[in-house]
């Protein structure tokens, strides 16, 4: 037993050092992925910045097509002599604009700009395409430093933040060598939803920019979460607080609960002062707990676990369990089984306890105790067979013990108690003569109930008065000076006896005077008249045991021994049952005999 | 700046006189401004001077640009951050009393900047923002509180007036890059803005004295020049304001 006990608890323990180790495994890849995340941020950021950076450089020489164009050059040299914006030449500005159209149209798709500005040596704006809302003629925009550095001789980009966030770069407009330039040619790029996305596609980094407190476009791979980025708003307005940020334009890894995490930077030119930057995401890698684990592993993880080595695992514990009850469980009680079964056909009196193992041997020795203390049939050496009742009347029963004082002796209990149940235990253990469960078990309730039937019977009888419950402690038992009907053999008790049994006794001894030997109780008038002597004897040796003997009537023996010595008769096929008294364990007991003639 | 000038009526005798204090009298409620005397002059060394904002611009630690290279085909005499002198620079005609307030003045905000860049006017004259983007902007006084941020729309037109004498700079929230800087001069009689080549005319009312002088970025530059009107225009070209006789350090950092 302690073997498959011990290998229910390790399998226990097993599978909590399984859980824990999940546990641990799966904090540990939600660590290491937002870990990973960090570094994969920090290098998405730069990656970013470095695109920004590229792409404005791709897109300064690409303005070269611009620059280089004789019309663009000529035009804006004759915008130069113009002393106001309103005075250059409605021709010069139609002329401009054709020739900005034509080139934008030539550029590639993926680098062609949003807005061109070609724009005087004053920084007025001559013409532009792609920037329809600017429709004053003295827009300008010389007085942003990118422009005025490409008027000033310098290529550079910035990032202005006007009506909406623009890449822009410029470069300027030679007409002369040698001379000032004629202008400037400024390109933009808006950075909205399809830049962003178009920096993701090149990057792989899921990015959103913001400006003004809100965020102006996103742009993520198809795998990423795009609503995640929407919580970046709430973070913006902390940003100004953080050190890194301030000074570097670049944060740390910013955590969100749902394991996002964000590294927010800031743009270049003038939007750094302005607040706008983008922010590059990462979702870090989470499994959500053990049953993360299942859901979100692929075929490719479901491959890479040995189900070999899961089937051997299982099957291995199962065999070890089951060997393991099969030793200590089931061939215990097969043999235990076979023992028994051998038992009720009678080819085995006892148990061998040799052949038992665990608490089966322990059952078996408690078994052929109870056996040996209810000796239902034991053979002589004459055929005859012995059959004690000691339990039957309770006589071993401490008075302490309940289930034992419902068929306890008259002396251990009241007698109300032994004279009203001793008839129903009676039927009780003759209707349960052959199970153990009827020798040794039996519960003080049980008692009562029979003692109610009992009881129910001799009131039905008018012969018996209703039974006596336990509260009739000390009380002589009604029943014996009622008793008129039994018969009662004239001899009196051992003189032996004590006062209190003689008084007990005399008056069921006096009530039955003078009546037929045969008038019993039960109407059977079958008293045996070696029963007296029985009677005799068991009193005396209850006396020797020290026991009680008050309310233990000859009445109550006689119904009885009648009773056992009917179904003795009928289950032994005998005409006689002789019943003798003697000592067990300290206590009075009776044997009852079934002889063959 | 131009200034009405208010001449007394001499009565005379006769019909003649009548008539003559008649035309007069119809010429002076017709509002026709007084003969005003031009100062034509010229400014000087405004290519070694620099605009603040574009050399903060343009120094690394403030994240202006990503890239920032010089076109090595432009000279390198050329690519210099000076000015836009017809935008940046004014030249006033500084009086020997105070005046009064002149007439509402127009300030065009657009392009990264407002034109004019630097105003001079009397205290008490009204100044008349007006947004030429088609984006918001938000002026707002530096280290004053009577011009309190507050966006403009699109074509919108504010009003503000330096109320007292001193130097005033007005920045603009949503543009960085635009600082405008208006001093007021209670003895100002006259202010204009040069074109490109620094050349300028400035219309005083009245003859006198009058002192020359050049402002830029809020600050006045170069040396003043003292000129005596008459009746007649003076042309002051032979003598032109030196703004600035050499480049400044910063052109060690182009």
């Amino acid at each position: 037993m302690i073997a498959s006990r011990f290998w229910i608890g390790l399998l226990g323990l097993l599978l909590s050092a399984a859980a824990a180790v999940a546990y641990l495994a799966v904090s540990m890849h939600d660590r290491l992925g937002v870990r990973l995340a960090a570094e994969g941020l920090s290098a998405d950021s730069r990656v970013v910045s470095w695109y920004l950076k590229n792409s404005a450089r791709e897109a300064a020489a690409q303005l070269i097509r611009f620059a280089g164009n004789d019309n663009v050059a000529r035009s804006l040299s004759n915008a130069n002599r113009a002393d106001h914006a309103a005075e250059i030449d409605a021709g010069t500005r139609r002329q401009l604009k054709a020739t900005l159209s034509k080139i934008a149209q030539e550029l590639p798709k993926d680098e062609a700009f949003d807005a061109v500005f070609a724009v005087s040596q004053s920084g007025e704006v001559v013409a532009s395409i792609g920037f329809d809302q600017a429709s004053d003629p003295e827009f300008e925009l010389g007085g942003y430093p990118v422009v005025a550095d490409a008027l000033h001789g310098y290529v550079r980009d910035d990032t202005l933040v006007l009506d909406r966030v623009y890449r822009v770069v410029a470069r300027p407009v030679e007409f002369e060598l040698g001379q000032l330039p004629a202008g400037a040619i400024v390109g933009a790029r808006a950075v909205d939803d399809r830049f962003a996305s178009e920096l993701s596609e090149r990057t792989g980094a899921a990015v959103a920019f913001y400006a003004g407190g809100r965020r102006v476009a996103l742009g993520a791979p198809s795998t990423f979460d795009r609503s995640g980025l929407d919580q970046i708003v709430t973070d913006l307005p902390s940003l100004e607080k953080d050190n890194d940020y301030r000074d570097k334009g670049r944060t740390d890894v910013h955590p969100f609960p749902d394991g996002l995490a964000v590294v927010y930077a800031r743009l270049p030119g003038e939007a750094w002062r302005l607040g706008a930057g983008y922010a590059v995401a990462r979702q870090a890698p989470r499994v959500l707990g053990i049953g993360g684990v299942l859901k979100q592993a692929d075929a490719k993880d479901k491959e890479a676990v040995s189900r070999l080595l899961l089937l051997g695992v299982a099957l291995c514990s199962i065999g070890i369990g089951m060997g393991l009850i099969f030793i200590e469980y089931t061939r215990p009680l097969s043999a235990f089984k076979r023992q028994v079964k051998a038992l009720s056909s009678g080819s085995l009196s006892q148990l061998t306890v040799d052949r038992m193992r665990g608490p089966f041997r322990q059952l078996a020795l408690d078994l052929n105790l109870a056996l040996d203390r209810v000796p239902r049939s034991s053979a002589g050496e004459d055929g005859a067979v012995a059959v004690g009742f000691d339990q039957v009347f309770g006589d071993a029963a401490p008075v302490s013990s309940p289930p034992m004082a419902a068929f306890g002796v008259p002396g251990s209990l009241p007698p109300g108690s032994f004279a009203g149940v001793a008839p129903a235990s009676m039927e009780v253990a003759a209707s349960r003569y052959g199970q153990v469960a009827a020798a040794v078990g039996g519960g003080y309730d049980f008692a009562s109930q029979a003692a109610d039937r009992a009881g129910a019977t001799a009131a039905a009888r008018g012969a018996i008065p209703p039974r006596r419950t336990r509260s009739d402690q000390g009380e002589a038992f009604p029943m014996a000076a009622g008793s008129a009907a039994v018969a009662m053999p004239p001899a009196l008790p051992d003189p032996e006896l004590q006062p209190a049994a003689q008084s007990a006794l005399s008056p069921a001894l006096h009530a039955g005077a003078g009546e037929p030997a045969h008038a019993g109780a039960n109407g059977n008038g079958d008293l045996e008249p070696e029963w007296m002597q029985v009677y005799h004897d068991f009193v005396r040796l209850k006396q020797d045991c020290g026991e009680a003997v008050e309310g233990f009537t000859f009445e109550r023996f006689t119904q009885t021994l009648r009773k056992n010595r009917d179904t003795l008769m009928r289950e032994h096929g005998v005409q006689r049952v002789h019943f003798s008294a003697y000592v067990k364990q300290g206590r009075a007991a009776l044997k009852a005999k079934p002889v063959r003639d | 700046m131009n200034r009405r000038r208010k001449d007394a009526v001499r009565p005379g005798r006769g019909s003649a006189a009548w008539l003559g204090v008649l035309a007069g009298l119809a010429w002076v409620l017709s509002g026709h401004p007084a003969a005003a005397t031009n100062i034509r002059g010229r400014l000087v060394g405004f290519e070694h001077l620099r605009n603040p904002i574009w050399i903060a611009a343009k120094d690394p630690d403030h994240h202006g640009y990503s890239f920032r290279e010089p076109v090595t085909t432009v000279p390198a005499g050329m690519r210099k951050l000076f000015p836009a002198v017809s935008k940046e620079i004014c030249i006033v005609a500084l009086g020997t009393g105070t005046v009064g307030a002149a007439k509402p003045m127009s300030v065009r905000v657009s392009g990264g900047r407002t034109t004019p860049v630097t105003l001079v006017v009397a205290p008490g004259t009204e100044l008349r923002f007006k947004n030429s983007d088609p984006f918001d902007h938000r002026l707002y006084g530096v280290g004053f509180t009577t011009l309190a941020p507050s966006t403009m729309t699109k074509g919108a037109t504010r009003r503000w007036t330096a109320l007292e004498a001193g130097r005033y700079e007005i920045r603009d929230e949503l543009a960085p890059s635009l600082s405008m800087w208006v001093v007021a001069e209670p003895t100002v009689a006259a202010s204009g803005f040069p074109s490109s080549d620094g050349r300028f005319t400035l219309n005083v009312d009245d003859p006198g004295q009058y002192t020359l002088q050049a402002y830029f970025a809020g600050e006045a530059v170069g040396k003043p020049l003292s000129v005596v009107v008459e009746r007649r225009d003076v042309d002051v070209s032979g003598r032109p304001l030196v703004l600035a006789t050499k480049a400044p350090v910063e052109d060690n950092n182009p």
